[in-house]
């Protein structure tokens, strides 16, 4: 059974690439690039969740290769589906083999939160995206309902409320393939179906705020947060909209007429790939190592799990390929990504100053949300990798180890870190297809020449150990024969000094969101408004009841007479935007 | 002529971080009515310490095989960006952030609480000053330029005074850190190397020596490059390169000046300061390219 099983779950990765044609989309990249990366994409990043599956702690192992065989399956067939009935159940599949993944854990508070959470973004979108389905083509509403399946499902600013439950109690490989894998689908979606006229100029100017707000809060969140799941999940966040930003100038900017800014609009779609890819291989590898990490500690707070990598038999340099990415070392995928960007944001300053003076500040500002979120990687590689264990922690940990297929799964995704900024960067300045411009081609050759150098300068310094070679080492005892713990920080030391200064109207002091927390209170108390009706008119007061159930019936009829008489200028309100 | 100042250049690139540092710490004796140590003094301390072997704490693992030669390296990469313009200077930001990486890993990975503050430390003033480099590196790429006039003068310094707060705080200058000190409430640069010794102290001294060069010299590249004023008539670009380098020794006076006349401020300042001038910078750009 584990063994059909696990045949199934490679199966579902490697067999809907062969479908392609079946379904109406091909290997033609003009056509289904989206497509086309979504699909291997998963491949590629599923053989490492499979690997990390194998070695991950669980009671049930063919249930859960069952349950990520489901998974992806749903999301290939979401994929290939198209706009036909297919689509909603390939998506409700993919929740219901999430589920099975998770009955290979026991249940607690925050897993079931998590799984709730699942299923309400993904039953509503799901439904949402029914309704695109069963209304005609090019239809206003359709376009509506299929923008805020794709928002809620991606997890976009003010639809994000149910991300960070998510990944709080999830299992750890299938944190990374929310996050890694399953993310991708609905950007790409918007990619391949949303066609730019769909939404009017003022839309897409009052969306770009929302997602530069999306990327600041997710930045400045997941700095400040404490729960090792939550930094990841706010990160995420923060990429997310990044991406949905480059979506939104693209589709703004390419139905223009100035031959200007269609340029930057194609940019910003070639922006869009390479920070997919970023995020989807980086941010993969970072649910994988911290998760694991978080799991090794039984803890998901960053101050108690200070230290944990040392002791969780992972060798030390796995542990930071992803931080590496994040934090933009030259060399890697991050680099590749935020690189272009700036390279973007000089070519915005040289335009005329009517229109770069509209956009210079916002990509600016943009930009602290992005150094936040690197600086979030940061603090968590410090404290949870290099930082010394309390002695607590390493008395619970001294009968564990790792699996060490948890290792290669971490290889083979630090293999794939190592190559792709090479790849990526070699095939946009060398393949005519992504030639739009000289000065970008150019410009992606210089990020491919550093980046081969910079990794042969990598692989020569850690193997050739030219500084020097650790030989004999010394305690520099203060008299009490210290040894590290004991004075080793956490990392709230990190960022507490900054709270009062940068995070004091984001975040609370235990590290939670003020405006999540808000938000979900206000979301609340709307369900609650039947609770507080009733609370008002003594129990048994049958004609109050009365009463209010004819206010509601006529409150009703008034909405539906409003929307009959009125309904030519109800839909124009609508058309303003859509 | 392209050839000489190739070659001018070249003896810039190798003799400038030698004695700029040097600069700055004579001037800040003699400001303080101290003889001082000679201009080529940090030259002759990176020798006498690259000759010892360093000495590993229990923790020591990676980073304090690999950090200080990969940051010597990075700022030999940077300088030679600022130097001979080889590439764009956005890709600087990116060998910042290496050197960071693997200063603050060199810190933390020696498990002690000053690693651990100077990191802390080094994380707040990394947040607060990127933003202000990156758009100064951004409006240093751009074509823009100020006018060769009063107005023109007044606004390139007012961006230049600007770009100088971040380039304090990247090269560990007051008011946001003071090297002089070995106070565990004043340091961050130096917090974060108290692990170190030997060759490996000789290498991070030797990357803050260039970068140090590269950002007085970026700065003066920047002001002169970007003003109306063609440097270039005159000799190629052999009179611009000049006006360069003096322009960064000038620069390394003041610095040295500044060091003996002012001290570290209070931590809770520095998100509020750096704030502002990226505010600042903000509007000033807007009204640059107005």
């Amino acid at each position: 059974m584990l063994v059909l099983s696990r045949a199934l779950f490679l199966g579902s990765l490697v067999i809907p690439l062969f479908f392609m044609g079946e379904s109406g989309a091909n290997w033609n990249l003009s056509q289904h690039l989206p497509l086309v990366m979504g699909l291997v994409l998963q491949a590629i990043l599923g053989i490492s969740i499979f690997l990390f599956s194998i070695g991950e702690d669980s009671h049930r192992k063919s249930g859960v290769a069952l349950g990520y065989s489901l998974f992806f399956m749903g999301l290939s067939g979401s994929y290939l589906s198209g706009k036909s009935l297919y689509l909603p159940f390939f998506w409700e599949l993919s929740s219901l083999g999430a589920f099975l993944v998770y009955t290979s854990i026991h249940f607690n508070f925050a897993k079931t939160k998590s799984i709730i959470s699942l299923y309400i973004a993904s039953g509503a979108s799901g439904i949402f995206l029914a309704c695109w389905i069963f209304l005609p083509d090019n239809h206003v509403v359709g376009n509506i309902f299929l923008l805020l399946a794709l928002l809620l499902k991606s997890a976009f600013s003010i639809f994000h409320l149910w991300y960070p439950d998510l990944h709080e109690g999830a299992p750890t490989s299938a944190s990374a393939s929310f996050s890694g894998i399953a993310i991708n689908l609905p950007l790409l979606m918007f990619v391949q179906y949303f066609q730019p006229e769909w939404l009017t100029v003022l839309a897409y100017k009052i969306m770009v705020p929302i997602a530069g707000i999306g990327i600041f809060l997710g930045g400045v969140t997941a700095f400040f947060s404490k729960d090792i799941k939550k930094i990841l999940a706010y990160s995420t966040i923060e990429k997310v909209n990044f991406l949905w930003l480059c979506l939104f100038l693209y589709k703004l900017w390419i139905q223009g007429m100035e031959t200007e800014m269609v340029f930057f609009g194609k940019i910003f779609l070639i922006l869009f790939y390479v920070t997919l890819l970023h995020h989807s291989v980086s941010k993969s590898y970072q649910f994988l190592v911290f998760g694991h990490l978080r799991d090794f500690a039984d803890s998901n707070s960053i101050d108690y799990a200070k230290g944990v990598g040392r002791i969780a038999g992972i060798p030390f340099l796995l542990l930071g390929f992803g931080t590496f990415s994040f934090v933009l070392l030259p060399g890697t995928l991050g680099f590749v990504s935020e690189a272009t960007y700036l390279y973007l944001i000089s070519r915005v300053v040289d335009l005329d100053s009517g229109k770069s003076i509209v956009i210079l500040p916002a990509m600016v500002i943009f930009i602290i949300g992005l150094a936040l979120g690197s600086m979030a990687h940061s603090r968590l590689f410090l404290t949870l990798s290099l930082s010394v264990p309390s002695d607590e922690l390493v008395k619970k940990t001294e009968q564990k180890s790792s699996s060490i297929y948890i290792t290669y799964s971490l290889v083979y995704l630090s293999i794939l870190l190592t190559i792709t900024p090479i790849l990526l960067s070699g095939v946009l300045s060398f393949s005519g297809y992504f030639n739009i411009d000289p000065g970008l081609s150019k410009w992606f050759l210089t990020l491919f020449n550093i980046s081969v150098l910079s990794l042969i300068f990598y692989f020569v310094m850690i193997y050739g150990k030219f500084s020097h070679r650790i030989e004999k080492r010394v305690l520099w005892d203060c008299g009490n024969n210290y040894r590290g713990s004991e004075l080793s920080i956490p990392a709230s030391v990190i960022s507490e000094p900054l709270h009062d200064s940068l995070g004091i109207t984001t975040n609370m002091q235990d590290g939670e969101s003020n405006f999540d927390s808000w938000l979900k209170i206000k979301i609340l108390n709307i369900f609650k408004l039947g609770k507080v009706w009733i609370s008002e008119v003594e129990s048994g007061d049958i004609s109050n009841y009365i009463a209010f159930s004819s206010t509601s019936l006529l409150l009703t009829l008034l909405v539906l007479v409003i929307f009959k008489f009125y309904k030519d200028s109800s839909w124009n309100i609508l058309t303003i935007l859509f | 002529m392209e050839y000489l100042n190739y070659f001018i250049l070249s003896i810039y690139f190798v003799l400038f971080p030698l004695f700029l540092g040097g600069i700055i710490r004579k001037v800040r004796a003699r400001s303080q009515s101290r003889r001082g140590p000679g201009v080529l003094q940090n030259l002759y301390d990176f020798l006498r310490l690259w000759q010892k072997n360093p000495i590993d704490g229990p923790n020591s693992a990676l980073f304090a095989e690999n950090a200080p030669i990969t940051i010597f390296l990075s700022s030999i990469i940077v300088w030679s960006i600022v130097t001979f313009e080889w590439t764009s200077i956005l890709i600087i930001p990116f060998f910042l952030a290496l050197q960071r990486m693997c200063i603050l890993g060199f810190a933390m990975e020696t498990g002690t609480s000053f690693g651990g503050l100077g990191t802390s430390r080094e994380l707040l003033l990394a947040i607060c000053s990127e933003p202000i480099l990156i758009m100064s590196l951004l409006v240093a790429q751009s074509k823009l330029q100020v006018g060769f006039n009063w107005l023109g003068i007044l606004m390139g310094m007012l961006f230049l005074g600007a770009f100088m707060v971040a380039i304090l705080a990247e090269i560990a200058k007051p008011p946001f850190d003071d090297p002089r000190t070995h106070l565990e409430l004043t340091m961050v640069h130096e917090a974060m190397l108290l692990e170190a010794s030997g060759r490996t102290l000789a290498y991070f001294e030797g990357a803050a020596q260039l970068k140090i060069a590269s950002f007085l010299v970026l700065l003066m590249r920047v002001g002169i490059e970007h003003t109306n004023f063609d440097f270039r008539i005159l000799f190629g670009g052999i009179l611009e390169n000049l006006a360069v380098y003096i322009g960064a020794i000038f620069l390394a006076v003041f610095l040295g000046y500044w060091e003996a006349r002012s001290v570290r401020r209070k931590w809770i300042w520095v998100p509020e300061i750096m704030g502002m001038t990226f505010l600042f910078l903000l509007v000033l750009g807007t009204l640059i390219k107005i």
